[in-house]
C-alpha cells in the first residue's frame, strides 16, 4: 500500500475543489468574452460612419499623421490584470522582446523606448525589464465602458502633440476566432487611416459565432462596406460648418479614441477567450487526476480489508 | 427622411423622421427633408427628433453630422 486511505481521500477532496473553480470560471470567462465581442460589434456602425466621414473631408490636411524624426517610441502593451489565462500575456512579453530586438530604430543610440501598461500583467513586466514606464492603466479587464478608454487615448495624442515621443506603438493580441489569437503589433501614431481601417475590419472574427457579420452589415445603406481611401466617389459636395479644418481637428481624435477602444476591446475578447481554454484544460486534467485518484482509493481500502481479513484467518489458524 | 444615430455603445436610434434639431458648434439646426448635403459638428445638448407620432429626445455630448445624398441623415454621437 503506497499512500494511506487518508491521505489519497483528502487529495481527491482537493482536486474536486479545484475542478469545480476551475469550471466556473470557465463558464464566467466565456460569457466574458461574448460580452467583449459584443460590445466591440456595437460600434462598428459607428466606426464605419466615422471612417466614411473622414474619407470625405480627407482632401484637408490631417492632424497626427505628421511623420517626423523618431527619437522616442512609445509602446502600449495591452495585457490582463488577473493571471490564470493560458500564455495570454506571456505571449505579449515575448512579441515585445521581439519587437525591442527586430525594430528599424533599436540599434539607434539616440533613439529610446518608452512604455505604456495597460493591464497589471504588463506593468510587472515592465518592472521586471527596467523600462521607463511612462503611465499605466487599470481595469479595462472585464465591461470597459468607451469613457474608461478615452483617457487612454487622450494620455497618447497628448504625449504625441507634446513631442514627447514620435511613434506609437501597441502591443495586444487580436482576437481571430474563439481558439486563436495572435499577438499584433500596431501603429496608433502617427496616423495611418488605412491602419485603422484595418482595426475596424478586423472586427470580425474569421470563423464562428460572428463571422457571418460582414455580410449583414454591408447591405446596410449609408454604411456600406468599407472601400480603400480614395477609391469614394466623390460626387456630393458637402456644406461644412464650422470649416473643414475644424471638423476635421475634432473628428480625428475620435477615431484615434475609437481605434484604442477597439484595441482594448479585442484584447479583453481574448484574455477571456485565452482563460476559458485555459479554464478548460484545468478542468478536464481535474477530472482525469479524480478519477484516477478515485481508483488508486478504492484500490487502497480493499487491500486494507484484504489485508484484515488474512490477519483474522491467520490468527484462527494460529489458535 | 432615414436617419441614423450611431455611438460607440451602439445604435441609439434608427429609422424614419421628418426632421431634427440639434446643436452644433456653429449654432443651432434644424434639418429637415431632403436637406442640401452638410457635415457639420454637434455641441453639448439635446437633440430633438421628430417623428409622424410625436417628439422624442436624446441627450447629445457631442459628435457629428452628416446629411448624406439619397435623404439619408447619420449622426455619430460621444
Amino acid at each position: 500500500m503506497a499512500e494511506s486511505l487518508q491521505n489519497i481521500k483528502s487529495r481527491l477532496r482537493a482536486v474536486k475543489n479545484t475542478g469545480k473553480i476551475t469550471k466556473a470560471m470557465e463558464v464566467v470567462a466565456a460569457t466574458k468574452m461574448r460580452k467583449s465581442q459584443e460590445a466591440a460589434f456595437a460600434s462598428r456602425p459607428y466606426s464605419l460612419s466615422a471612417l466614411e466621414l473622414l474619407r470625405k473631408i480627407s482632401d484637408n490636411k490631417i492632424p497626427f499623421t505628421d511623420i517626423r524624426e523618431v527619437k522616442r517610441t512609445l509602446v502600449v502593451l495591452v495585457s490582463s490584470d488577473r493571471g490564470l489565462a493560458g500564455s495570454f500575456n506571456a505571449q505579449i512579453a515575448r512579441a515585445t522582446d521581439k519587437l525591442l530586438l527586430g525594430d528599424q530604430y533599436a540599434k539607434n543610440q539616440e533613439h529610446k523606448f518608452l512604455f505604456l501598461a495597460v493591464g497589471k500583467k504588463s506593468e510587472s513586466y515592465i518592472h521586471k525589464n527596467k523600462f521607463e514606464l511612462a503611465e499605466k492603466f487599470y481595469g479595462f479587464g472585464d465591461f470597459v465602458e468607451p469613457d474608461e478608454t478615452i483617457l487612454l487615448a487622450e494620455f497618447i495624442m497628448r504625449g504625441f502633440a507634446e513631442n514627447k515621443y514620435d511613434r506609437v506603438l501597441a502591443v495586444s493580441t487580436h482576437f481571430r476566432t474563439a481558439l486563436t489569437q495572435d499577438v499584433v503589433v500596431r501603429q496608433i501614431l502617427p496616423l495611418d487611416v488605412e491602419k485603422i481601417s484595418e482595426t475596424v475590419r478586423e472586427i470580425v472574427p474569421e470563423s464562428g459565432r460572428y463571422s457571418n457579420l460582414e455580410a449583414a452589415r454591408s447591405s446596410t445603406p449609408g454604411v456600406g462596406g468599407l472601400q480603400t481611401p480614395g477609391v469614394f466617389p466623390r460626387a456630393t459636395e458637402y456644406i461644412m460648418e464650422p470649416k473643414p479644418e475644424e471638423v476635421l481637428n475634432t473628428l480625428v481624435p475620435h477615431l484615434i479614441r475609437m481605434q484604442v477602444y477597439h484595441l482594448v476591446l479585442e484584447a479583453n475578447a481574448s484574455e477571456h477567450s485565452a482563460r476559458r481554454v485555459a479554464m478548460k484544460n484545468a478542468s478536464d486534467n481535474a477530472d482525469e487526476i479524480s478519477s484516477e485518484l478515485f481508483i488508486a482509493y478504492n484500490k487502497a481500502r480493499q487491500s486494507a480489508i484484504t489485508g484484515e481479513i488474512i490477519e483474522i484467518i491467520s490468527t484462527q489458524n494460529a489458535l | 427622411m432615414k436617419l441614423s444615430i450611431y455611438s460607440l455603445k451602439g445604435v441609439e436610434f434608427e429609422g424614419e423622421t421628418k426632421g431634427i434639431n440639434v446643436k452644433t458648434t456653429a449654432g443651432e439646426i434644424t434639418v429637415l427633408d431632403h436637406h442640401l448635403p452638410i457635415i457639420s459638428v454637434l455641441a453639448k445638448g439635446k437633440a430633438v427628433i421628430f417623428n409622424a407620432s410625436g417628439k422624442q429626445e436624446i441627450n447629445i455630448n457631442g459628435g457629428f453630422l452628416e446629411m448624406a445624398e439619397g435623404n439619408h441623415l447619420s449622426l455619430l454621437i460621444d
